[in-house]
């Protein structure tokens, strides 16, 4: 079973695929599926010694470009849909115990100009209309395999969070004329919440972080999307990000899971340039080094997030941290 | 005020032959079929032109 059901009380899709029960979870180091297949040793998912970074179709896809029809008849108060769409993995090294704190900038620039190659691609796909690369770290955030790797999905239509964000940037236009993202760049550039100062992007704490220590990388530059980001752009986008994540594993002693993810301009050839501001949002889900923050009632129910740490807090922490961070080219 | 952050530091690369920018070449991406028949893609770089004879 894979499908799309409409809840009508939200205008919001709900996904739905079965098979997923069945994926590979957690597997020992040495069954990795996402190992590269040592000569000798068990195929894995990848059939090379070696590799920089592979991209592959998802063994368990909760979207498909061909997917099967709908299980139940959906009515018009309640459609359902076909679950059109794609879905790849993304291991973007072939060491098992590295991660974006130690692959080094280069290996970010390249996985940048992965995320840019896939987000043409994908985004010219007839009925694709959204491309998000995004990267889930930690058992604690529902990964089911340790290997460093991310995902990309490619949607029929604009996400709810995206979608949001995006209508709430055309209001900001219409009533001042500006970017609602370039505005924030320009507030928070010298401010308190920065952790990261790079040439073209800037890593702050949000002032609104619904995560105790969220991190938001903004284009200091109006650019819609990854495809259109300059090689200086895409280089510094790696030193940053690669600064932000070794910050949070020195600051907490361990390699903090998060929730990583890109917010772009859609694909479904609507006008979205003015609107649409290049940004990457990295959730991580710890308030100190030995608490979680959970999505309670407040969150989960009423969509009202608390948090216990002030971003002032945070971004200080943070900043003092990635100062000493050197990362390797 | 914060102070000034200026650049991400960026260590030397210790590893031999690691002194050259590291992104040289374009985008390579090689295709191949998985044995189920799902599409897997390989990326790297174009390796660094090599100096011609003397």
């Amino acid at each position: 079973m894979t499908e799309r059901r409409l809840d009508p009380t939200t205008g919001e899709w709900v996904t739905f695929s079965t098979e997923r029960q069945d994926r590979t979870y957690r597997p020992a180091a040495g069954s990795c599926p996402l190992c590269p297949t040592r000569p000798g040793g068990a195929a894995t998912e990848i059939p090379r010694a070696a590799f920089d970074i592979a991209v592959f179709d998802n063994r368990y896809p909760a979207l498909a470009l061909r997917p099967p029809p709908p299980s139940v008849a959906g009515t018009a108060l309640t459609p359902v849909e076909p679950a059109f769409g794609h879905c790849e993995v993304v291991v973007y090294t072939d060491d098992h115990h590295a991660s974006l704190a130690t692959v080094g900038v280069s290996r970010i620039r390249l996985l940048v100009d992965v995320w840019a190659a896939r987000t043409e691609a994908l985004g010219a796909l007839d009925g694709v209309a959204y491309v998000l690369p995004f990267e889930n770290r930690g058992e604690v955030v529902g990964v089911t395999l340790d290997h460093p790797h991310g995902q990309i999905y490619a949607y029929p239509d604009v996400p709810p969070r995206p979608r949001r964000q995006l209508d709430h940037a055309r209001a900001h236009l219409a009533r001042g004329g500006t970017c609602v993202w370039c505005d924030l760049v320009s507030q928070e550039c010298d401010g308190p919440r920065v952790v990261v100062r790079g040439e073209h992007w800037l890593a702050v704490v949000p002032f609104w972080a619904r995560w105790p220590y969220q991190v938001e990388i903004w284009a200091r530059d109006h650019v819609p999307d990854l495809p259109a980001l300059p090689a200086a752009a895409r280089r510094d986008l790696a030193a940053v990000l690669g600064t932000v994540v070794a910050a949070y594993d020195r600051l907490f002693g361990f390699p903090m899971p998060y929730v990583l993810g890109v917010r772009q301009r859609p694909t479904d050839g609507g006008d979205w340039d003015a609107v649409s501001h290049v940004h990457i949002e990295l959730d991580p889900p710890y308030r100190r080094a030995d608490r979680l923050k959970y999505l309670a009632g407040s969150e989960t129910i009423g969509g009202a997030y608390l948090t216990d740490v002030s971003p002032e807090q945070a971004a200080e922490r943070l900043r003092r941290t990635a100062e000493g961070v050197e990362l390797t080219p | 005020m914060p102070p000034s952050l200026g650049t991400v530091p960026v260590m030397p690369d210790p590893r031999p032959g690691a002194e050259a920018p590291p992104e040289h070449g374009a985008l390579v991406e090689e295709i191949e079929s998985l044995p189920d028949g799902r599409t897997i893609r390989f990326f790297g770089r174009e390796p660094p032109p090599t100096a011609g004879p003397a």
